[in-house]
């Protein structure tokens, strides 16, 4: 059962904000990994790849643009599809030219986030 | 009328003056005064012209020194004549031109004469006003007088060929010797009847005699020689012999315009060129005075016109010119014809004339002058310059007298000093660096540029060397790129914009862009305002909101989140409790969304992506969205659109956005059961959306500040409503961020209608869309 489970990888400085996803998905029937920044989820994944990765844009060590760079660069990981949860005002549309599959404004409710995901595993 | 559009230039007081000076001048000539002047340019025009041939059958027997030396002393026994005329037999007349009043040894010569007959002998009228004629033991033979007309420098110029004294006719004695030797008569004018005067003389048939050259022109043989028999009788065949002193203290000589300098001419050679100019009809005439005074009069005029339609310079070389030709006209008339054309008076008309032209010029420039002071008057900026009254003299006598240049260079002096004065305070004012400045000329040109601008430009490698280069080396440093690449045209039509220089240190300046109208030429002001700090704090503000409403939104996140969570795990008061906890989370949230939203306007940061929007649609939308919450508070929300209206080109989110809010308002601002309609209408030029409700209004002294940031209206109905005061706000700065004017009409206690009026899009036309 445990392994036909969709793993979520929930990346946030925030742990309030971690416990605050990882309850809302586990109950929508998701497995959650967890890391503090982009760094700590590239430890994860090079373990263990997700089904759907859902990043902060502004952490320490490694931020939310770094790390979706990193993912879409390594081929073992380039599918996996992205949201980022944004407190900017406006997107950083200029940095860069990777960009996730969908913003996340924050704050936001529980039903519309999760609409997304599966909106985008639904897609792959 | 018809005068005034041929001549602009010339006015009354330009036709009479001159007319006036002529009329002097005329007066002048006609008393003489220019005759001694007229007398030298007719001398000098023969002998310029130099001698010429004279006739061969006229001979001079002279009674010369070695006549005397051989002869005796005068005066000559008469005998001598006799046996003269016996040797000239041949001679076609002779005439001798030597008084023989005195009787004398005259039986001889009586003799001869009459046997010859064809002798012509002078007469001449005493000082003591009687004729004296030839001995009356002579033959009568015809007589002539033998008196030539001195001008009153001497010189012989003319001569009267009949004179009237006494009642009797005393005709000349070339004239005589004409009709003897042409066998035909002198043409005389009438005499004139009842001479009252007995001691007047009466000339008549004037001529001007064609000198031929100096003393000595005539061929002169010496009757001493006639009379040793040198020459033969046949020499002397049909020739016209004239008698007459030649020798030295004897002669009866006279100066001519060839002799003036030298000796003077022999009255028998004189007498003798009469005689030729009557015989080859080559005696000098003279273009009558009128006539005269009519061509200078003329030519005067001609001139004179043309002296006003040039300038000085050419002026005088026309003047030079015209002198010049009527010289040369004048003396080939006089060469060529023997007519004599007297210089003097059209000399005088073309040089007065040259002079007055010249004079009204100067007064014109003298009253240009003074108009040119009292235009720049007005605009010195000291106060004791423009009081101060005109010293100079309007007119010529402010230029043609010492005086008044003096003045004229006085009050330049003064206000050149006040213009210099005022110049070095513009300069300093502009050049002051509290602001850059650069001016280009209407030809693109720099005109002038501060040190600043000269500065920033030469760091930032932007080229002032002109309009257009320095506006394309500023437009990458222009802050505001709304609208995409902007053209030249459209740069200069901006009336004003940022630019961020990176060099030396990073600076932000304003740009006014200005288009000074100076004199009928269009300068172009650039003035550059550095807005660093202001920049600097704006941005720091942009931050400052940036960063608090992320810190705000990272707990605003879990407080949402986990009252979420609660509500559906609580019950009781708790579960209403911590609905509220979510509900005011959500309120929050919006309140920093909207914030953020009105923030992102006002500073120019909020991308408008215009595309074509039917507002019917919008506006159903808006309903489906708001029909929950409508039933929810009891309100009957309605839509009243047309099928057909014409879509428009606004931001669709923005413009969604705005139509929502004014609608929640609407209802949130009703009592239950009542209606809010949202209406689509076509207007002429717009598109009017009105969101109409029947609610609890505005007051009247609340309408012009419902729109303010944080305003809310306050009464006893409202009081317990919650808001934002920013959700008016955000509609009025979305709707004119996109060209949409927005309008409320309201009456406290009934309702109020709000009015968003788009802009039609402008239909393409075959002109603006051409294939």
């Amino acid at each position: 059962m445990n392994e036909n489970k969709r793993k979520i990888l929930i990346v946030d400085d925030d742990p309030d904000i971690r416990l605050f996803l990882e309850f809302g998905l586990k109950k929508a029937g998701f497995e959650i990994l967890q890391a503090a920044n982009g760094a700590k989820a590239l430890d994860i994944l090079k373990k263990c790849i997700p089904d759907l990765i859902v990043t902060d844009a502004m952490m320490p060590v490694l931020d939310g643009y770094g790390l979706i760079r990193a993912v879409k660069k390594e081929t073992a990981w380039s599918r996996i599809p992205l949201i980022m949860l944004t407190g900017q005002d406006s997107e950083k549309t200029t940095e860069g030219t990777i960009q996730p599959d969908v913003y996340m404004k924050k704050p936001f409710a529980t039903p519309a986030i999760l609409a997304k995901i599966e909106e985008l595993l639904t897609d792959t | 009328m018809m005068f005034k559009r041929l001549f602009p230039l010339i006015t009354l007081k330009r036709i009479t003056l001159p007319l006036f000076c002529l009329l002097i001048l005329f007066s002048l000539e006609y008393i003489g005064i220019l005759a001694g002047m007229n007398h030298y340019f007719y001398d000098l025009s023969f002998r310029i012209r130099g001698p010429e041939k004279p006739p061969a059958d006229i001979v001079i027997v002279a009674i010369d020194e070695q006549t005397l030396a051989k002869l005796g002393r005068w005066p000559l026994k008469r005998g001598y004549y006799a046996s003269l005329l016996g040797k000239m037999a041949a001679a076609q007349v002779v005439a001798f031109d030597i008084m023989m009043s005195e009787p004398a040894d005259d039986d001889m010569l009586a003799r001869e004469m009459h046997q010859y007959a064809r002798v012509v002998l002078p007469a001449v009228i005493e000082e003591k006003m009687f004729i004296e004629y030839p001995s009356r033991t002579l033959p009568p033979v015809r007589t002539g007088h033998v008196h030539i007309e001195r001008g009153i420098d001497g010189i012989v110029r003319e001569v009267y060929h009949t004179l009237y004294f006494q009642g009797s006719l005393l005709p000349s004695f070339s004239s005589v010797l004409y009709e003897m030797a042409g066998k035909t008569l002198f043409p005389r004018g009438k005499p004139i009847p009842d001479q009252q005067d007995d001691a007047a003389i009466i000339q008549s048939d004037l001529m001007r005699i064609n000198h031929y050259g100096g003393p000595g022109t005539f061929t002169r043989i010496s009757l001493g020689d006639v009379i040793d028999g040198k020459y033969s009788p046949a020499y002397f065949q049909g020739k016209i012999v004239l008698v007459g002193m030649t020798a030295m203290g004897l002669v009866d000589s006279a100066t001519t315009p060839y002799s003036a300098a030298r000796l003077g001419t022999p009255g028998v050679e004189i007498q003798a060129t009469i005689l030729s100019n009557l015989l080859l009809g080559d005696a000098i005439r003279v273009v009558p005075f009128p006539m005269r005074w009519i061509i200078s009069l003329l030519l005067g005029l001609f001139l004179y016109y043309h002296f006003f339609r040039t300038t000085e310079g050419r002026g005088a070389l026309l003047l030079i010119a015209a002198l010049l030709l009527f010289s040369i006209f004048s003396f080939l008339s006089f060469a060529l014809w023997h007519i004599w054309c007297a210089p003097t008076g059209t000399y005088v008309t073309f040089l007065t004339l040259f002079a007055l032209a010249y004079i009204f010029k100067l007064n014109d420039a003298a009253v240009s002058l003074g108009i040119t002071y009292d235009a720049i008057r007005p605009h010195l900026r000291n106060a004791e310059a423009q009081g101060k009254p005109g010293l100079v003299k309007k007119g010529i006598s402010g230029v043609l007298t010492p005086k008044g240049i003096q003045s004229q260079a006085f009050l330049l002096h003064d206000l050149t000093n006040q213009l210099i004065f005022e110049k070095e305070l513009s300069d300093r004012i502009l050049l002051s660096d509290i602001f850059g400045v650069a001016v280009f000329d209407p030809e693109g040109s720099l005109a002038i540029a501060n040190r600043d601008v000269h500065h920033f430009s030469g760091a930032n490698g932007i080229s002032l060397d002109s309009r257009d280069r320095f506006i394309e080396g500023l437009a990458p440093y222009v802050m505001e790129k709304g609208d995409g690449d902007a053209t030249l045209l459209q740069w200069l039509e901006r009336a004003s914009m940022t630019v961020c220089l990176m060099k030396p240190d990073k600076r932000y300046f304003k740009v006014d862009i200005l288009h000074l109208p100076v004199g009928e030429k269009e300068y172009s002001l650039f003035i550059l305002s550095d807005i660093t700090k202001l920049k600097e704090v704006e941005i720091l503000k942009g931050q400052i909101v940036s960063i608090v409403s992320h810190e705000l939104k990272a707990p605003m996140t879990s407080i949402q989140g986990f009252s979420e969570i609660l509500t559906e795990n609580l019950e009781g008061p708790m579960h209403r409790f911590a609905t509220i906890i979510h509900d005011e989370s959500l309120r929050l949230t919006k309140f920093v969304n909207t914030f953020l939203d009105i923030n992102r306007i006002e500073e120019g940061r909020q991308q408008i992506n215009k595309v074509s929007v039917v507002l019917s649609d919008l506006l159903t939308e808006t309903a489906l969205i708001l029909a929950p919450l409508a039933e929810k508070k009891g309100i009957r929300l309605q839509v009243e659109r047309p099928d057909d209206v014409a879509p428009v080109s606004v931001d669709r989110d923005l413009t969604k956005q705005c139509i929502m809010n004014l609608a929640e308002n609407a209802m949130k601002y009703s009592p239950p059961d009542r209606e809010v309609t949202l209406k689509v209408e076509e207007e002429a030029e717009v598109i009017r959306v009105d969101v109409a409700d029947q609610g609890y209004g505005i007051k009247a002294a609340d309408l012009d500040k419902i729109f303010d940031k944080f305003y809310r209206s306050c009464s006893a109905e409202t009081e317990d409503i919650k808001g934002s005061g920013l959700g008016l706000t955000f509609v009025k700065e979305a709707a004119e961020a996109q060209g949409v004017r927005i309008a409320v009409a309201s009456t406290y206690g009934e309702g109020s209608t709000f009015s968003l009026f788009f802009p039609k899009i402008v239909k393409p036309t075959r002109e603006n869309f051409p294939d």
